[in-house]
């Protein structure tokens, strides 16, 4: 069987999961963004011994890579990378934004998923999907939360989601409900299986990147507050 | 082929691994520096050095396997470094330490970074012998140790203020030589007359081990504003002279009495400052009548590599402290913190 392990650090919920080509086999999902790199190990541990399966019988592992929490990214990115390098798997890195729109990419509505970032910002993209077929209508960008109407007026309706939406669906007022709805509160953070279930299509049509060249796309420049002492 | 400990290193602002064999050969010791990045920011930016720990540890692995001539399924066990340091750095390491010991089903060992400096000299091919005091200098540290086995280990003394290679790295920036400040400082005090300058030396009293290099910095600081001010030509070169005989001085003072105080049989050096060839002179010159061993490793392993984690790894393992999966790094991990914790 080909196994995908999916990996999701981006948000405050850190979420794993394991599929196949008949599609789920097992997922975990915690809340708790301070405690990922305490939990990421554990999880992944008890998410294979659930499956009756281990990191061989894997073809490649997905990793959310952004934009989100730069130390979450990272989390997820240097667990995805070591153990791909060890077994010479091939590594996936599915957009956090994507994997926050695919359960509502149906129909062609644009989607436009939204999670804030650290400093009242928001980070954001708009795809349109049909089955298999997904296309990227805006790539992802940060901005304050009233650029996104800005973003969205050359599409019809739209859907949005993420927490970044909730968090600030006061200030995005003005759009609902004629320019935009909200999806379900419950679908707030990019879940494991959906990253390794998008992992599993590019694995399979042979689109998988060498472990070592996997890099997070932060999407924003790194806070310059001037340097710290060395150490040495 | 012995116990094979794979060492990773990413406390700060270098990228390292390392394969130490039986805790004393150093079978590669591999690291990539980022001080050509962080110098055009005159210090170490913590998410600069984040960003660039991901994108290289996991090559710099697979060359420190290369080198020693060895694949994943050799190692016996992996070693990282679990603090002190910058979080989002040390994070990177220790996830990464975390892959490899669940995929190979091999033990993590969590390393303090000061108790790794001090393992640097286990590298040496020389025996060490206990007790022994350890002075761990850098540009985060001023640290005196007294140790009377290897799960012994405490903490004697430490900066109240500035590190001293923090020192180093205020004053040559005073001085327009640029980051990092120790080797640009001690190669200018070559050509300098140490006494021309009168610099404070702060001892604090005769039984402490505790440190103060605030104060000489803001001497140097003074002196050369005052100069400047006066339209006056600063000898940089004494003042670079002067500023570095008075910290090596109180160094090795403060080493010495540690020594004597507590009847070590060795003195050992560790950290970057402990490359600095004035500290190294001072210091063998005050033993050579005395019946103490001193052990100052070379350049490449007093600044931060990942070998000196793995010789530090080596003896935590032989003990069999091994750290649980759910370890999380600690930016400010004293060295009587358990690694389980
Ligand atoms: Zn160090």
């Amino acid at each position: 069987m080909s196994y995908v392990l999916g990996i999701e650090t981006a948000t405050p919920v850190l979420s794993a999961a394991v599929v196949g080509k008949t599609g789920l086999l097992s997922e975990q999902s915690v809340l708790g963004e301070r405690l990922h790199s305490v939990r990421l190990i554990p999880l992944i541990h008890d998410l294979l011994v659930g499956c009756g399966i281990t990191l061989r019988d894997l073809i490649g592992i997905a990793v959310s890579i952004g934009p989100g929490s730069f130390t979450g990214l990272r989390i997820g990115l240097i667990t995805a990378k070591t153990l791909a390098q060890i077994f010479g798997l091939p590594v996936v890195g599915v957009s956090t934004l994507l994997a926050l729109a695919a359960p509502f990419l149906t129909g062609g509505i644009p989607v436009c998923p939204v999670l804030t970032s650290r400093r009242r910002e928001v980070y954001a993209a708009v795809y349109q999907g049909n089955g298999q077929d997904v296309k990227i209508l805006v790539p992802p960008f940060a901005s304050s939360p009233p650029g996104i109407p800005k973003r969205l007026a050359p599409f019809g309706r739209v859907i949005l989601t993420g927490e970044g939406a909730w968090a600030f669906r006061t200030e995005l007022q003005a759009i609902f409900p004629d320019k935009a709805v909200l999806a379900p509160e419950i679908y707030n953070y990019p879940r494991g299986a959906v990253v390794a279930a998008l992992g599993l299509k590019d694995l399979t049509t042979g689109r998988g990147t060498d472990a070592l060249s996997l890099v997070p796309e932060y999407v924003r420049p790194p806070a310059i507050t001037g340097g710290v002492q060395g150490e040495g | 082929m012995g116990v094979l400990i794979l060492g990773i290193e990413t406390s700060c602002d270098e990228t390292a691994a390392a394969v130490v064999a039986d805790g004393q050969r150093i079978m590669s010791n591999v690291i990539a520096s980022q001080v050509e990045i962080h110098s055009r920011f005159g210090g170490v930016v913590p998410e600069v050095a984040s960003r660039r720990h991901i994108e290289t540890l996991n090559p710099v692995i697979s060359t420190a396997l290369a080198e020693a001539g060895i694949g994943f399924m050799d190692l016996s066990a992996v070693a990282v470094t679990q603090g002190p340091g910058l979080l989002g750095s040390l994070l990177v390491g220790l996830m990464a330490a975390k892959s490899l010991s669940f995929a190979l089903n091999i033990p993590l060992v969590a390393v303090n970074h000061i108790e790794a400096h001090i393992y640097a000299n286990f590298l040496l091919g020389e025996e060490v012998p206990f007790p022994f005091v350890a002075m761990v200098v850098s540009g985060g540290h001023t640290d005196i140790l007294y140790a009377e086995s290897h799960s012994e280990m405490r903490l004697v003394g430490q900066t109240r203020d500035d590190a001293a290679g923090e020192a180093f790295d205020k004053v040559a920036r005073v001085l327009g030589l640029g980051y990092p400040g120790g080797p640009a400082t001690e190669r200018l005090a070559r050509q300098g007359d140490p006494e021309a300058i009168p610099l404070p030396r702060a001892f604090l009293g005769e039984h402490s081990f505790d440190t103060s290099f605030s104060g000489v910095k803001t001497a140097v600081v003074n002196y050369v504003n005052r100069a400047r001010l006066k339209g006056e030509i600063v000898n940089l070169a004494d003042v670079a002279a002067g500023f570095e005989a008075a910290v090596v001085e109180v160094l090795a003072t403060k080493a010495l009495d540690a020594v004597q105080t507590y009847g070590a049989k060795a003195l050992l050096l560790a950290g970057g400052v402990a490359a600095n060839k004035k500290l190294r002179g001072v210091i063998l010159d005050r033993t050579r009548l005395k019946n103490v061993k001193v052990l100052i490793p070379p350049p490449a392993l007093c600044t931060d590599n990942a070998a000196m984690v793995g010789a530090a790894g080596y003896y935590r393992f032989l003990r069999g402290d091994i750290a649980p999966f759910d370890i999380n790094a600690v930016a400010g991990l004293s060295l009587s913190e358990n690694s389980s914790r």
